[in-house]
């Protein structure tokens, strides 16, 4: 379980400041693949160099499952028994299967420290020590693979592994293992210049899974790879995931790569979380203004934005329409809900836009189309249709356009 | 057989030069000797000036605002030594040490004089140089090995010098063929050397032949350098100039299926 509460960044800069995290609270499942969605600036690349203290954020705290509680203070990180707890203050371990390292007391004679201690109880500051266990016990990719470019495959791999306790032929085990899950055994001599950006990617998971971790950080693994090679990264990762049960945090731009691997995910804008849940359930029903734009801009029903913007022909109606937006629930996708109330109420439906697809195997689909005919008999067959699981929503009604107009006249 | 072919070289060598450089002929031992000094100083003062200026542009890189390990104590004061001695023309700063050779190396004549001002005549730019090759060393990189645990230590010996090595190939030898030419300069402290030979046989007795001899030999060495260095950078370029192979040795070649990047399922 990866759980940050209330974390705030500020970038100071000569020009003024940048609020890159505000408030940002979080949790995310173990053995989850977890998406964070914004646009470039929406603070989403600080979030997750926060999880593995790449950057400090000002405050608040991070809890690292094996961990322990990582809190801010100043942005400084700081380790210790959680504050309210008197009854783990007795003991050594302030929980089970927490490093021991993290939470051996030590010494307290700086001044600074001591204040910091009136703050939250018995924390101490983190040693770089510290830190770098931290950091080896998650793995990050990134957009650029930041390989090293002068050392092979090889050495890349076993960057890491350096690190561990392990013997040469252990390295070197492990190494020709993990370029098996990769499918990048013939690579083991090759120089990072030599491989396509897909096999780069593909070696830079390799290298972050090298110490196995139990999480894996993406930062917008796929947005400099063309399509093919993204697809397969993006199998990789899913692969990765069921096989290892590795938790993967994956922050993107792109609602396609959300869609397609994500389970849960948080829509960030301007430093804050703005929006989050299951991938369905946002897909489904986007709440936020900047959670619908991404979520048109991965979907055909989408288009209708962009089609009511351009004011398209296909989209005037005539006094007595309405152009109404429904969209099904889970389960109700292969009901003719539609076409009963068309037939019930005695109105018609000319069709504009409809989707239907699978997110995750559920079924999630809707309909854009004009419903001519009596407008009270239409308004009682939207009422039937929501009574019937399918979400409308008017989206231009000629009665009320002629009201208002009337209302403007007086 | 070989023996005597050399020997003959050398008589038509011996022979040539007699013919285009009746002067330098005559006093060839005293050209052979200040050859010599040149390199003693070049390879003593440029092997200590290789080591100090790796610490010192590596300690301006990692300490500076943004570096890995920020010290603005550390950082100004190497930044401003740097400076200093930058701006001091070798000539100046030759005859300005003369008292600090003496006490630190006994002398401050002759080649062993010579040494410690051309160190410090060359460590400064070398430093800055070495400080602009790391700095070539892309950010994420350095980040990604952050990810990984490294720290300072591994981030500097595991990533910016291994990554940096054919950017400070090419720095290195800017930096050595600056040093031949302050070593020419080191005549100044008695320490002979072509620059010395050039000024003292050629020019103060109108022998031309001399001194264009030195600067063909000079010449020489410069192109010498600057080609083994834009070689060994070449090679050295997004690559190991000696790759460890750790291929399977199951004899077979590895299935070239993997290929295409597709594959998975």
């Amino acid at each position: 379980m990866i759980e940050v509460q209330h974390l705030n960044k500020t970038f100071r800069q000569k020009g003024g400041q940048v609020e890159a995290l505000q408030d940002v609270s979080l949790c995310i499942p173990d053995g989850s693949i977890y998406g964070v969605i914004g646009y470039s600036g929406a603070g989403k690349s600080t979030l997750v160099r926060c999880l593995n203290l790449l950057e400090y954020p000002d405050s608040g705290k991070i809890r690292i499952g094996g961990f322990g509680e990582i809190t801010l203070i100043h942005g400084k990180p700081y380790v210790g028994r959680r504050k309210n707890h008197p009854a783990e203050s007795a003991g050594a371990d302030a929980e089970p299967g927490s490093a021991a390292e993290l939470t051996e007391p030590t010494e307290l004679n700086d001044p600074v420290e001591k204040a910091v201690q009136a703050d939250g109880p018995s924390l101490r500051k983190m040693t770089a020590r510290q830190q770098n266990t931290l950091r080896r016990g998650i793995g990050m990719i990134f957009q650029h693979f930041n390989l090293l470019d002068r050392s092979t495959v090889y050495d890349n791999i076993a960057y890491s592994l350096k690190y561990t306790k392990r013997s040469s032929r252990e390295i070197r085990e492990r190494v020709c293992e993990l370029l098996d899950l990769v499918n990048l055994s013939d690579k083991i001599d090759a120089y990072p210049s030599q491989l396509s950006g897909g096999q780069k990617q593909r070696v830079a998971i390799a290298r972050a899974l090298a110490a196995e971790p139990r999480i894996l950080l993406s930062d917008e693994a796929t947005s400099a790879l063309d399509p093919d090679a993204t697809e397969s990264i993006l199998n990789l990762l899913r692969d990765v995931n069921r096989k290892l049960g590795i938790t993967i945090v994956l922050i993107t731009h792109e609602m396609a790569v959300i869609k397609a691997i994500a389970e849960r995910v948080a829509v960030m804008e301007n430093g804050r979380v703005v929006e989050e849940g299951s991938v369905y359930d946002i897909f489904a029903n986007p709440q936020a203004k900047i959670t619908r734009k991404f979520v048109a801009s991965s979907s055909l029903l989408g288009r209708l934005e962009k089609l009511m913007d351009e004011d398209a022909e296909l989209l005037r109606i005539r006094p007595g329409e309405m152009l109404v937006r429904m969209v099904f629930e889970k389960e109700y996708v292969g009901q003719a809900v539609i076409t009963n109330a068309a037939r019930k109420f005695g109105f018609d439906l000319n069709l504009i836009l409809a989707n239907a697809e699978y997110l995750h195997g559920c079924p999630l689909g809707g309909i854009v189309g004009i419903l001519s005919g009596d407008p009270e008999k239409i308004r009682e067959g939207i009422a039937y249709m929501a009574e019937n699981h399918v979400r409308t929503e008017v989206l231009r009604d000629e009665q009320v356009d002629h009201l208002s107009a009337e209302h403007l006249d007086c | 057989m070989n023996k005597s072919i050399i020997y003959q070289l050398n008589i038509w060598i011996a022979e040539q030069l007699k013919t285009i450089a009746p002067n330098l002929y005559k006093y060839k031992v005293k050209f052979a000797e200040s050859g010599e000094a040149t390199l003693e100083m070049f390879w003593k003062a440029g092997l200590i000036a290789f080591v100090i200026g790796l610490i010192l542009g590596t300690l301006l890189v990692v300490t500076k605002r943004g570096g890995i390990r920020r010290n603005p104590i550390v950082y100004h004061l190497a930044n401003t030594i740097v400076n200093v001695f930058r701006s001091i023309p070798f000539i100046i700063l030759l005859i300005f040490l003369i008292p600090y050779t003496r006490a630190i190396v006994g002398t401050s004549i002759k080649v062993k004089g010579a040494i410690m001002p051309l160190v410090f005549g060359t460590v400064p730019f070398y430093s800055r140089q070495v400080e602009v090759a790391l700095s070539g060393v892309e950010e994420g990189k350095i980040e990604a090995a952050r990810s990984m645990g490294s720290g300072t230590l591994g981030l500097i010996f595991r990533v910016y010098l291994p990554e940096a090595v054919p950017a400070l190939i090419r720095v290195t030898t800017v930096t050595a063929i600056s040093l031949i030419g302050l070593t020419t300069m080191a005549g100044a402290v008695g320490a002979g050397g072509l620059g010395s030979f050039a000024i003292n046989y050629g020019q103060n007795q109108s022998y031309e032949d001399i001194v264009n001899v030195c600067v063909v030999v000079l010449l020489i060495v410069t192109i010498i350098l600057q080609s083994l260095g834009n070689g060994l950078s070449r090679l050295t370029f997004n690559r190991k100039l000696i790759t460890i192979r750790r291929g399977r040795k199951t004899g077979k070649a590895a299935p070239a299926a993997s290929e295409s990047i597709t594959a998975e399922s």
